[in-house]
């Protein structure tokens, strides 16, 4: 049952919602001026949405962003009163290992966001060939960054010291950032004492139910509000809505004031993720902020197979712990240990119940399993890996 | 000749040399030329090598050093002003590194804004020390500058930092300079504050004018200070009788927290430094062991403490702080009421001429809050209103002035300033109310007065541009309403609605209205019949052709009827509704069959809405709003308002199959009702029409509009529910008619159970387990709440209800048999 993915902006609403035939369903991103204010979900018969009266029913589904892009409109102002100022000179950072056809793609998309002086830095993470290099070269402008030690928060830090300018923004090699995805986040940095911006990813396709579960699983998109994350009101080790690195931007100084990713954690290691969370829960306890923007917006191809699915959840599973496992051992946090068992006790154990039951708001056995299988291997994941580290290091 | 400076720099220090060295090495390297500006240090009681140091130093600028004894940073700063020969007095705190720009923008601004106080940035510097304490200033700081950035910032006088400033210097002389008395309090950059917006000097924030401060605050230094703020107040309290509201909050009541704080700094304050001291101490391992939270809360309560102690040193005991308190006095109010129906534009300038104090918002009658009176802040200005105006749900109010004004500036049926509360109170308890009037009333034309002699209410259909927004019921007490009364109550109710319908505007061309065959089935009600079809021949629909079909007729009376109207009519001999309706549909010439019944009359504007639905290629079938034509009788308002009546909403809602459980699948009714539906022909094809068996005039009585959703939905088609698309329906009148209508609908639904258990579209479960609630739980209940007298429906239609359920089994079984022999007998 595969599912249309549509890009609407209301402001000029297409006559007629039609699409492939063999669509059963569709997803609408909902923007107002090419910033996105909403998604919704609708049934399609004989190809096209079954959608009557679209700018009602779909401004309704958005609700309060669109009242407050609509309510600027009229009052001639930016609607998050974040001042209308010129982009501060930023890079664009993609880490890839042995992905090509993907990385063209995303280089494609980058080269159509409007050009305000960016860098573009490709880090390609421990090759084994030379077809990385040759998408690259296809591309002027594009910086080739060979790293060739494993792990994509190696690569990540030595983006950060390869970049130019003070603000890093990284994307993945699956991953088609939209227009204005750049300038949305690079406008949130006017805070000094914001260290990390996140956006918002959505599906660039629903083709298989690997894709459907992986969006209902886990969303990327953390809504559609403007939200600054302030430790002395965030826990910081609540890193799961406050964004992922598909879609992040830092500033350079993190390398000095915090000390850049762990190179522990995340892809390439025994751990499989968690290093973007790593980092937004050390930028908090050092008493930074961290902003969602959901005007900075990417597209995301999840993966379409059913056995990376499980693999993907299963790493999310290992990560989050890994990172916890960390930050209670390293930094003597208690709430590391304490989030864990919250999680477990509210959210993963009903959930398990739920599917047990056959709840109708029920996910998949096998994904819940795989996720706490995850989590189980965490600890001592994130322990193999920094001997590891230690290792290469010696 | 000497030429006076332009610019004087005043900088009063106190022991410490290395940053007066720092900040003058950075005046050296200002952009402003050098021979513009002089330099005044003051050196307040300075005891090490300062002054013979600063003689030592080769600077481009003339620099005066001014000595006196240890006297405060007060009396230094009015040392330095009266010293001052430039027309322009920079302040400058020896913690602040100033950045090259500095003494140019402060020029630049006195030049552009003369007679501004000039404050300028202090950007904190963000030192290695990430301890809690320092996070948090950290980010005041931070968020402190961000508000002085934003153009809607509301100066108050603690906008009014001494640390890095700028006033004219006849401007600082006609203030009165700094008051001397604040020695050992801090705070006197406050109080001067006061008096600079007393006197209607506007603040204004200048961020190039920037400098590095070098904030040495330690952690116990700022208790210190907490606590000196706190008698710092007091003292602005005594000179600024209005500012005493500020301390209200030590003497309320209702925490118990607050009230222990209060009672310990100024009973015992031994005791309560001695905890303090504790506390503060355990701060340090709380902070060491992660405790955040906790943290946080003690050190909010320290402040507490020290800010109520600071209190306590001023005003000794709790009695003189109440005293202290009820000397406040109320500042100078200037209220201005704003109608936000006249737009933004009128607003900005209202507020730009008035500079009121406190605004208050209202939308016609709608009241909307207000923007309350901050003690010691600038008056409001045009600029203040966005980010006040975006608090919901005044923005949607402003959008809705947009809807109600005409071209000229006038609004609609209301006049701007009139006073508000007009509406009438809403019937809100319909349990006394039997008999109503029942009335339209559209917003976009004005109304007349309503009459309902002998109704205790009025229920009103609010509409927009033709979409229901909802109903008003209204107690009616004389024989008339007035129509701007009406009105206003309706503004009340609906307004968001309202204004939310007037941003949406349907978009676009709209593609040729589709052609449509409207089906009207009647039986010997030739009376009925006439006033369906009057109402029928005023739709503004331009493309549509009516038939009406005779289902086994007993006269002629229906054909005559029919005759003196544009109408095709066709007799089916087969009694049944759905045998008229599958009539209607073979005879139909169009693409779309809509269906109405003969004691329903239309809204002008149907078949427009029902057209609209349609426009979407992928909808099956559209059902719409049923309203009752009259509340005259009891049978009627219980019917409609106990039993739940026709209407489904005034929301348009999508159903589909992927989107509903079995158990919504099976309680079809929500969908809509058979006075007011249609479907494409290609949909009721693919279907088989409707099921012959079911429905008035057969043994099921009722049930073939269900039956119809209810496939229409399994087959996944996607239905929509248009609320435009209004048909007005009459209830029955008498009691012993809606007992019969009940039991029908008893027994229709038992019948329509159990052909979904025939023929498992559903699972059978699913059924088994709704009509387990269904007649155990929600029918049952309320038949033994109706014998009880406690219902108010009366116990006999509820019975009847009953009854028809009971009779289901039977009538499903009569009824298929004789369709099965109605079929083979017409088959022959």
């Amino acid at each position: 049952m595969p599912t249309a993915v549509l890009d609407i902006d209301l402001a000029q609403p297409p006559a007629q919602f039609a699409v492939d035939a063999r669509y059963t369903r569709a997803l609408l991103l909902i923007r107002w001026q090419g910033v996105p204010i909403g998604s919704a979900r609708f049934p399609v018969y004989q190809g096209h949405v079954a959608l009557v009266d679209p700018h009602r029913t779909l401004a309704s589904a958005c609700g309060w962003p669109y009242w407050e892009r609509r309510f600027a409109e009229t009052m001639h102002l930016t609607p998050d009163g974040l001042p209308a100022r010129p982009t501060p000179p930023c890079t664009i950072a993609i880490c890839t290992r042995e992905r090509p056809d993907d990385l063209r793609d995303c280089l494609e998309a980058i080269a159509k966001l409007p050009d305000d002086g960016q860098e573009v830095l490709v880090i390609d993470n421990a090759p084994r060939s030379e077809a990385t290099r040759r998408v690259v070269e296809q591309f002027p402008g594009v910086r080739y960054v060979r790293e060739d030690r494993v792990g994509l928060d190696v690569a990540r830090n030595r983006a950060l010291r390869e970049a130019t300018r003070d603000i890093v923004a990284f994307t993945d090699d699956d991953a088609r950032p939209d227009r204005g995805w750049l300038r949305a986040l690079a406008r949130n940095f006017a805070d000094p004492v914001v260290l990390c911006v996140t956006g918002l990813t959505a599906p660039l396709e629903l083709e298989t139910r690997a894709q459907e579960r992986f969006e209902e699983e886990s969303p990327f998109g953390r809504g559609f509000i403007r939200k600054v994350f302030d430790p002395s009101r965030h826990n910081p080790h609540r890193s799961g809505p406050l964004g992922a690195g598909v879609n992040m931007a830092v500033r350079r100084s993190v390398l000095e004031s915090i000390g850049g990713f762990d190179e522990a954690l995340d892809a390439g290691t025994p751990t499989a993720s968690g290093g973007d969370h790593d980092l937004f829960t050390r930028v908090l306890l050092a008493g930074h902020r961290v902003v969602y923007d959901p005007a900075a917006l990417v597209w995301h191809r999840h993966r379409r197979d059913w056995a990376s699915l499980r693999r993907t959840l299963q790493g999310y599973g290992t990560g989050v712990y890994a990172a916890w496992t960390k930050s209670f051992l390293v930094r003597g946090e208690l709430a590391a240990p304490a989030m864990a068992l919250g999680w477990f006790w509210h959210d993963q154990l009903p959930g398990l119940l739920r599917s047990v039951r056959r709840h109708h708001d029920r996910r998949s056995v096998r994904l819940v399993l795989a996720e706490l299988w995850g989590c189980a291997l965490g600890p001592w994941a994130y322990l193999r890996s920094v001997l590891k580290v230690g290792r290469a290091r010696r | 000749m000497i030429i006076p400076p332009d610019l004087s720099v005043i900088i009063p220090t106190h022991n410490r040399r290395a940053s007066v060295e720092r900040l003058l090495l950075a005046l050296a390297r200002q952009t402003f030329d050098p021979q513009r500006f002089e330099v005044i240090l003051v050196a307040d009681g300075c005891t090490d090598d300062t002054v013979a140091f600063l003689r030592t130093l080769p600077l481009p600028f003339q620099l005066t050093v001014a000595e006196q004894t240890n006297q405060g940073q007060a009396k230094a700063r009015n040392e330095g002003a009266a010293r001052a020969r430039g027309g322009l007095l920079a302040f400058l705190d020896d913690d602040i590194e100033p950045l090259p720009g500095l003494l140019d923008a402060y020029h630049e601004a006195h030049r552009l804004h003369p007679g501004h106080l000039l404050i300028g940035q202090s950007t904190p510097l963000l030192d290695a020390d990430s301890s809690l304490f320092h996070q948090g200033l950290r980010n005041w700081w931070s968020d402190h500058i961000q508000s002085l950035k934003t153009v809607a910032h509301r100066y108050t006088y603690r906008d009014m930092h001494s640390g890095n400033f700028a006033i004219a210097a006849a401007l600082f002389t006609r203030a009165g300079g700094f008051d001397p008395d604040f020695f050992g309090r801090s705070g006197e950059d406050y109080e001067f504050g006061v008096r600079l917006m007393n006197l209607g000097v506007p603040f204004l924030f200048i961020p190039e004018a920037e400098g590095f401060h070098h904030d040495q605050t330690t952690f116990a230094r700022s208790l210190l200070r907490v606590r000196m703020e706190g008698r710092a107040d007091v003292v602005i309290g005594l000179r600024h009788p209005q500012l005493r509201s500020h301390l209200a909050w030590i003497a309320g009541r209702g925490s118990l927290r607050r009230s222990w704080l209060r009672a310990i700094a100024f009973r015992g304050p031994r005791v309560g430094d001695l905890g303090a001291r504790l506390l503060a101490a355990l701060l340090r391992p709380m902070e060491r062991l992660r405790m955040r939270a906790s943290w946080r809360r003690v050190h909010g309560a320290l402040r507490g403490y020290w800010y109520t102690r600071g209190v306590a040193d001023e005003l000794g005991a709790v009695a003189d702080l109440h005293r202290f308190l009820d000397g406040a006095r109320a500042s100078e109010k200037t209220v201005l009421d704003l109608d936000l129906a006249l737009g933004t534009e009128h607003a900005r300038l209202a507020v730009d001429r008035i500079r009121p104090t406190t605004i208050r918002f209202h939308c016609a009658s709608l009241e909307l809050g207000e923007i309350p009176e901050v003690p010691g802040s600038e008056p409001l200005a045009g600029r203040h209103l966005p980010p006040a105006l975006a608090v919901r749900p005044r923005p949607l109010a402003l959008l809705a002035g947009r809807a109600f004004a005409e071209p000229d500036g006038k609004i609609r049926g209301d006049q701007p300033g009139r006073p508000a509360n007009k509406a009438l109170p809403l019937a809100l308890d319909s349990r006394s109310y039997r008999r109503g009037t029942v009335t339209e009333l559209e917003m976009t034309r004005p109304s007349g007065s309503v009459n309902c002699t002998g109704s205790d209410f009025i229920a009103t259909l609010v509409r927009y541009e033709g979409r229901p927004l909802g109903w008003l019921h209204l107690a009616c007490a004389g024989s008339t309403v007035d129509g701007t009364a009406l009105y206003d109550s309706a503004l009340r109710t609906f307004g968001w609605e309202l204004a939310a319908d007037s941003l949406i505007q349907p978009g676009g061309d709209r593609p040729d209205p589709p052609p449509i065959s409207l089906v009207i089935c009647t039986r010997d009600r030739a009376p009925l019949l006439e006033r369906c079809l009057t109402h029928v021949a005023r739709l503004e629909y331009p493309h549509f052709e009516t038939i009406v079909v005779d289902n086994a007729p007993s006269d002629e009376s229906t054909r005559e009827v029919a005759a003196r109207f544009p109408v095709r009519y066709v007799r089916e001999d087969r009694p049944g509704l759905d045998w008229g309706r599958n009539r209607g549909i073979a005879e139909a010439r169009h693409g779309i069959v809509a269906f109405t019944d003969d004691d329903a009359t239309p809204d002008a504007g149907w078949l427009n809405a029902l057209a609209a639905g349609f426009e979407n290629p992928a909808i099956m079938a559209v059902t719409g709003l049923v309203a009752p034509m009259e509340l005259a009788t009891q049978a009627q308002v219980l019917f409609e308002q106990v039993y739940g009546g026709m209407g489904k909403g005034m929301r348009g809602r999508l159903f589909h199959r992927d989107q509903m459980r079995p158990s919504q699948m099976i309680a079809i009714h929500a969908l809509g009702v058979g006075a007011n539906m249609a479907f494409r022909r290609e949909a009721l094809e693919r279907l088989g029409g409707f099921d012959t068996a079911l429905d008035v005039g057969t043994a099921a009585c009722g049930g073939g509009d269900l039956d119809m959703f209810h496939r229409v939905i399994a087959a996944g088609m996607p239905l929509w529910y248009e609320p435009r698309a209004l048909v007005w329906h009459q209830h029955r009148r008498e009691i012993a008619d809606l007992r019969r209508q009940l039991y029908n609908d008893g027994r229709s639904f038992a019948v329509y159970l159990l052909k979904l258990w025939r023929d498992r579209t559903v699972p059978r479960r699913s059924v088994a387990r709704y009509a387990v609630w269904v007649w155990g739980r929600w029918l049952a209940g309320r038949v033994v709440l109706g014998a009880l007298g406690r219902h108010r429906l009366p116990f006999s239609v509820l019975w009847a209800n009953l009854r028809g359920a009971v009779d289901g089994p039977r009538a499903f079984l009569a009824t298929y048999r004789h369709d099965r022999m109605l079929k083979a007998s017409t088959r022959v």
